[in-house]
């Protein structure tokens, strides 16, 4: 049981931070990311790309054109941009927000629901009910997560991460970016190879 | 995201929002819509192809519905997105008069999205032609190549008449100015904010650019009827996608013979016809020669 | 799947995580909490915000409507889904209540006058005070009013009311001790319950069965535009057609008649004889619905025109005095006789009888204000409504129909606060002068019980029967809605101390020593009234749906209590007593403030309706917060028939010869010591004798000769028209063609080109029309749909005053001309009603 749930954990943490990731760098954001590089195998060659030499300014500058703007966004962190051909608010827009309102999830900040923090906290969601019914041993209710879980990343994030990747990695300017994109398709391709065995 | 959460808390009021602004913005309250990579194509066979049945037999040229799109759209003093166009014909005593209530066709062939040199004008959700206010350069070549003259422009500021500060009666009576202040409205006193939540810049647009009915996207999005088909007392306006072949509007137009506007353009306008203004009833008889 | 909180806290996640380290490191990094989603537990609304239930009184259809209310601001409106009678529906004109609530003109805070001179080109030189001061100046002068034993020289005059208004109008009055309560009834359109009550008891507005109806006649009524129940024939309409014919008697082409099978351009004034006209059609055609009506003994039909029928002959069953209706007034009203006086087609006149008749029982004649409001319009409304009585679609499926059965009471009496002052006070006669020898104003039977508003002025202006010291007028305009408005506009320079309640500062404001700023009653008010169609009547809420946006009070209510509470600081206690006693029904409290007098009224008056331990009948609530919630209070459905043979009339039976007429005017000739003929002599009626109990055909009288003045003025009603207070409005003026033949932002006089062409007038010229008593000015239009001979303009522009959209130079110079100008001050004496239509000639001069 202590593994079971240690596995899980670990998973939920790993979408926390990757969301987290997609948000404009704070102050303490280096020394945060530094923290889960050491702690957490799979993120160390975050580490290296985080240095002291790095300044937060160029950071922010760098998300700042890849995710936000104002003119073309370099790399577009939107769903349907990809999977309707450059739209903002296609029907693939409306099919995430039903799933977050079928969850019984409001989304409290202004953006687009198929934004990639919104994508992985959501699975995030997904695995702390994982998590609860676990610890219930509520085994319909941990399928029924680990469905939902596998059929959000198959019809929506795992879908378009790999055009995404691509963009950041070929815009990005700093290292870290880069290597966060990169973790970021790995993990989930991982992530649903574990879920497909059922694990 | 910083910046998007930073732009929640402010006040709309405050926020003067000019087309400079909003390209100058960078990071403070840019449009999550700026700068998408590619227009979309449109997307026939995939989605919904969004429609309007109009029945004239059920209108009674009432006006409900170009007075509530108004009020839901913020629409300025002279300008109207949807219209009632009337006609009278014959002599006295043999007179006809007819209502016709007109909007935005959303035409699948549209000319003004065809002829928008920044994809500001563009193809949407369910098939509406949408404006996206921040790409507008206001050159107005969609207002040229709309037969139906459904497409309006802001020469000056948008709603001038709210923006006064004086009163009828000093000191007793109210201005335009401070009673949209008093009531915390956004220029006008009776804003509708739903408009600008959903997509900055359509609240209430801004001087040099042009605006017209985008089918409520802010509501359709979100599953609700346009507010003129709710508004509506007569039920005359009846919504549908015309990829359903269940939807009630299917069933129309199969059981009438539809008209549109201008067929001859080839615009392929997706606001239908049926019925008569007028169904009275004729006396059966042959004629005379 | 098991549904159980989720909320997803730091707590619970680590809480779910205990047992195991490996958890540590990372969830003391980043915050558990979420940051881009918040929980829910019950589904989301769609829109932020919420809809409020109330009611809109933009014209008396009194629709329960709904109001969306984000952050304490209205945004929108829809018709409320609750109400069985306009189910979720509201008309075009309801959207304009949201540019009246935020009017930039409206008034703020009371205000007093400091140029002590009043007139239409006198600056009142309105200055702010505080409600203290208002109230206080109020107070005294009506305590000035008791010392000197002259109460009855202070007047209310009443205007938009709800049914809360018995507070301010009559309990009030009452108390003080007058009698010159004067309401607005009169130039509204009571002479349209003239008709009904003297045929079948009913002295009430109807409903019609239309959804299930075969033929409709319009009188002068354009249900698709106005009064009554807009929302309601909107949505039914287009329905209504499938099955049902529509003729529209109508000088002008009406927004009803675009969609109708005939359109009877009647001439003004003849709906009388087109009526009659229609009834010996019937008769002669055997067309009458015998179920209701009866038959000859032998199936015969013995009415032949020109020739008398044998009463013994016939056998009514449910109706009254058929056969002497024949004998004294139809059997000579041929269609030919008919067709020359309405100046119609004989065959278009046979042809709608005809079907009309054909479709008997459900066959509807629509009497609106049209042939009711005129001189002798109590006659007409009585012949058109008595066709309704021949085809038997009286209380009956697919006909017309009357108000449902409600449980609303009325406020506690006043009599034990009435002190000898007071008593003495009322028994004064009243300022309108009803029941005098010239004014019988015969309301449900009684002689002087009908109100005779415009007549108030005159009373005013002579002193007769006393002058007017102090009076206090709510939400009016009667020197905007009155005919021959110069009249008032002298008699309020007249009146010493004039106080007016209202939300905008209208030409009647103009005259005001002191202005109270009222409530908007959608957004701002507390208040109940009622409305019926679709064969329900509803009781329809008046709530506060917003904060309200200036230093105002309700009309009906806090103003009383207000002024009640400054009248006991003073040393006359005896209204507040009064109010006292309208407890609460939920805690049995009085009320300790204006507010809680504003609420405590309403629960109190409608205490059967929300209160399940008193339900009465119709919709049930569990309780004055659920019924508060929905809004409105839905009857059960129509009891059709249910008044067949138990009528309200002397005979109990719908009289075609009436009896209750009979009666009502000899009541009032004894009063005099003389006879009926004089007294019609006297009220300018044609008919003597037994014609004066029948329907019957009167000429209609007009001011002005036809030489000198060869057009008849057409007055008509706009679909946007809230009540007189839309003109300020932008959407008002914006969307003003959507009346047939109107223009936007402008007040054109409609001519047909052929009466044009001879004048020489084109489209948009500058014209004048000039009458007997006035003149206005406005722009020319030329249009199919008017009759020759007439001229056919909307009423509700011309403000000279009330905002900076409805009036060109607020205060000065006047958008588009006031109909009233032009229209003499005359009546329907019968009933006390204003005469509006087929009154005025005109001539149309190019300026």
């Amino acid at each position: 049981m202590e593994d079971v749930l240690a596995s899980i954990c670990q998973r939920a943490d790993s979408y926390k931070f990757l969301s987290e990731c997609y948000y404009l760098p704070e102050e303490d954001f280096k020394q945060k990311v530094a923290e889960v590089a050491n702690s957490n195998q799979f993120f160390s060659e975050l580490e290296a790309c985080i240095g002291a030499e790095l300044e937060l300014e160029t950071l922010k500058v760098d998300f700042t054109q890849l995710f936000v703007g104002p003119f073309k966004l370099l790399a577009p962190p939107y769903g349907s941009v990809y999977l309707e051909d450059g739209q903002l608010m296609g029907e693939s827009t409306i099919d995430v927000n039903d799933w977050y309102e079928k969850e019984g999830l409001d989304i409290v900040i202004s953006d687009a629901p198929d934004h990639i923090a919104m994508e992985l906290e959501f699975i995030y969601c997904l695995i702390v009910k994982q998590l609860e019914a676990t610890k219930d041993a509520d085994s319909e209710t941990i399928q029924s997560c680990i469905d939902k879980q596998k059929s959000f990343l198959q019809t929506h994030l795992a879908r378009w991460l790999p055009a995404f990747v691509e963009n950041v990695q070929k815009h990005a300017k700093t290292d870290f970016y880069k290597k966060l994109a990169q973790l970021t398709g790995v993990f989930i391709q991982k992530d649903m190879d574990t879920l497909s065995l059922g694990a | 995201m910083e910046s998007l959460e930073h732009k929640n808390k402010t006040q709309l009021s405050e926020k003067k929002i000019s087309r400079r602004n909003l390209l100058k913005a960078g990071g403070a309250g840019v449009a999550v819509l700026a700068g998408a990579t590619t227009v979309s194509a449109k997307n026939k066979s995939k989605g919904k192809r969004l429609a309007m049945v109009i029945d004239l037999q059920h209108c009674t040229g009432c006006g409900g519905c170009a007075i509530s799109c108004k009020s839901e759209n913020n629409v300025q003093r002279g300008n109207r997105w949807a219209k009632v166009e009337t006609t009278t014909v014959g002599k006295f005593p043999n007179v006809g008069f007819k209502s016709l209530p007109t909007l935005c066709n959303h035409c699948e062939n549209a000319p003004c999205v065809k002829g928008c040199p920044t994809k500001a004008m563009h193809k949407g959700y369910g098939d509406i032609t949408m404006h996206s206010p921040e790409k507008c350069i206001g050159c107005r070549t969609c207002i040229a190549m709309c037969p139906y003259g459904v497409i309006s422009i802001h020469i000056q500021e948008t709603h001038p008449h709210w923006r006064s500060d004086d009163a009828l009666i000093k000191g007793c009576t109210s201005s335009p100015k401070e009673m949209t202040e008093k009531v915390k409205g956004n220029v006008i006193p009776n804003y509708n904010p739903a408009r600008e939540e959903f997509r900055e810049g359509s609240g209430l647009h801004y001087k040099g650019i042009v605006e017209k009915c985008t089918l409520c996207d802010h509501r359709v999005t979100k599953g609700l009827l346009p507010h003129c088909v709710i508004s509506c007392p007569c039920n005359a306006r009846i919504m549908g996608d015309l990829n359903d072949p269940d939807s009630h509007i299917s069933k129309l137009l199969v059981k009438y013979s539809p008209r549109r506007l201008k067929e001859h353009l080839g615009t392929e306008p997706k606001v239908f016809y049926v019925r008569e203004f007028n169904p009275s009833a004729t006396k059966s008889t042959k004629g005379t020669v | 799947m098991k549904e159980h909180d989720n909320k997803i806290t730091r707590k619970s996640f680590l809480k779910a995580a205990t047992a195991t380290a490996a958890v540590a490191a990372l969830s003391t990094v980043f915050q558990p909490t979420l940051k881009a989603f918040a929980q829910t537990t019950g589904s989301k609304p769609k829109e932020p915000g919420q809809w409020k239930s109330t009611t809109c009184q933009g014209c008396t259809s009194w629709c329960s409507v709904q109001v969306y209310v984000v952050d304490g601001r209205a945004i929108k409106v829809r018709g409320n889904p609750n109400s069985k009678v306009n189910r979720g529906n509201c008309c075009s004109r309801c959207h304009m209540s949201l540019q009246q609530v935020y009017d930039p003109d409206r008034t703020k805070t009371p205000m007093k006058r400091t140029n002590p001179k009043k007139g239409r080109n006198e600056d009142p030189k309105f200055v702010p005070i505080t409600w203290d001061e208002a109230l206080d100046t109020i107070a005294d002068k009506i305590l000035e009013l008791r010392k000197n034993k002259e109460t009855h020289k202070y007047m209310l005059m009443r205007g938009r009311y709800s049914y809360m208004r018995d507070v301010l109008y009559d309990r009030m009055t009452k108390i003080i001790g007058s009698p010159n309560n004067i309401s607005h009834s009169a130039i509204c359109a009571e002479a349209e319950k003239f008709g009904p009550y003297y045929t079948e008891g009913l002295w009430s507005y109807r409903q019609y069965d239309v959804l299930n109806t075969r033929y409709i006649i319009l009188w002068g009524a354009d249900p698709l535009s106005a009064n009554r129940q807009v929302s309601y024939y909107l949505s039914a309409w287009g329905d209504v057609l499938d099955h049902t014919q529509v003729a529209v008697v109508d000088p002008r082409f009406s927004a009803s008649a675009a969609k109708a099978g005939e359109w009877m351009p009647i001439k003004p004034g003849q709906d009388g004889a087109l009526a009659v006209g229609m009834a010996h059609i019937l008769l002669t055609e055997g067309l009458w619905h015998k179920e209701f009506v009866g038959d000859f003994n032998d199936g015969v039909n013995k009415f032949i025109p020109g020739q008398t029928v044998n009463e013994e002959d016939f056998t009514e069953k449910y109706t009254s005095g058929l056969v002497k209706w024949w004998n004294i007034e139809l059997k000579d009203k041929t269609p030919e006789w008919a067709a020359e006086k309405a100046g119609l087609p004989v065959k278009q006149i046979v042809q709608v009888a005809t079907d009309f008749g054909k479709a008997a029982p459900r066959a509807i004649c629509w009497v609106g204000g049209g042939p009711a409001m005129q001189v002798r319009g109590g006659y007409s409304s009585m012949a058109a409504h008595a066709l309704n009585g021949l085809v038997g679609s009286v209380d009956n499926v697919g006909g017309t129909l009357a108000g449902n059965k409600e449980y609303t009471v009325s406020f506690p009496k006043p009599d034990d606060f009435m002190d000898d002052i007071a008593k003495k006070g009322k028994k004064h006669k009243k300022i309108d002068h009803r029941g005098r020898k010239e004014f019988p104003a015969l309301k449900k039977g009684k002689p002087g019980s009908a109100v005779i508003t415009n007549n108030a002025a005159e009373g005013i202006l002579n002193e007769d029967p006393n002058e007017i010291k102090v009076a206090i007028a709510y939400m009016n305009n009667f020197t905007f809605s009155c005919p021959q408005t110069e009249r008032w506009e002298r008699a309020l320079t007249k009146i010493p101390f004039l106080v007016h309640i209202t939300t905008n500062a209208s030409e009647f404001t103009h005259f005001a020593d002191i202005v109270l700023p009222s409530v908007h009653h959608m957004f701002e008010k507390w208040g109940y009234v009622k409305s019926m169609g679709n064969g329900h009547r509803h009781v329809t809420l008046l709530e506060p749906v917003i904060k309200p946006v200036w230093d105002v009070h309700i009309d009906e209510t806090e103003i009383p209590w207000l002024l009640a509470e400054k009248l006991a600081e003073k040393g006359f206690d005896n209204l507040q007593r009064h109010y006292r006693e309208y407890k609460d029904p939920e805690t049995g409290k009085s009320a300790t403030t204006e507010k809680e007098f504003a609420l405590y009224s309403l629960k109190y008056a409608t205490h059967n309706l929300w209160d399940p331990a008193a339900h009465k009948g119709g919709d049930k609530f569990s309780g004055w917060e659920e019924f508060k919630k929905v809004g409105v209070w839905n009857s059960s459905s129509y009891p059709y028939r249910k008044r067949w043979g138990k009528m309200k009339t002397k005979t109990h039976k719908f009289e075609f010869y009436s009896e209750t007429l009979k009666a009502a005017l000899a009541a009032h000739a004894e009063k005099y010591k003389t006879t009926v003929d004089d007294i019609l002599e006297t009220c300018n009626y044609q008919a003597r004798g037994e014609q004066a109990f029948v329907p019957h055909y009167e000429e209609p009288y007009l001011w002005g000769s036809e030489k000198e003045f060869p057009f008849i003025h057409v007055d008509y009603k706009s679909r946007l028209n809230r009540e007189g207070r839309s003109a300020n409005c932008p959407w008002y003026q914006e969307f003003k063609d959507l009346d047939p033949g109107d223009v936007a932002w402008d007040d054109v006089a409609k001519l047909n080109p052929i009466d044009a062409k001879k004048l020489g007038i084109k489209d948009g010229d500058n014209i004048k029309l000039i009458s007997k008593t006035g003149q206005l000015e406005c722009h020319a239009k030329l249009w199919e749909g008017v009759r020759p001979g007439t001229v056919a303009k909307c009423y509700g522009q011309g403000h000279w005053a009330y905002g900076r959209v409805a009036a060109k130079e607020y205060g000065k110079v006047a958008r588009g001309g006031s109909n009233n100008e032009i229209i003499p001050a005359d009546y329907d004496r019968l009933s006390g009603s204003t005469a509006f239509y087929a009154v005025t000639r005109v001539k149309v001069v190019k300026v």
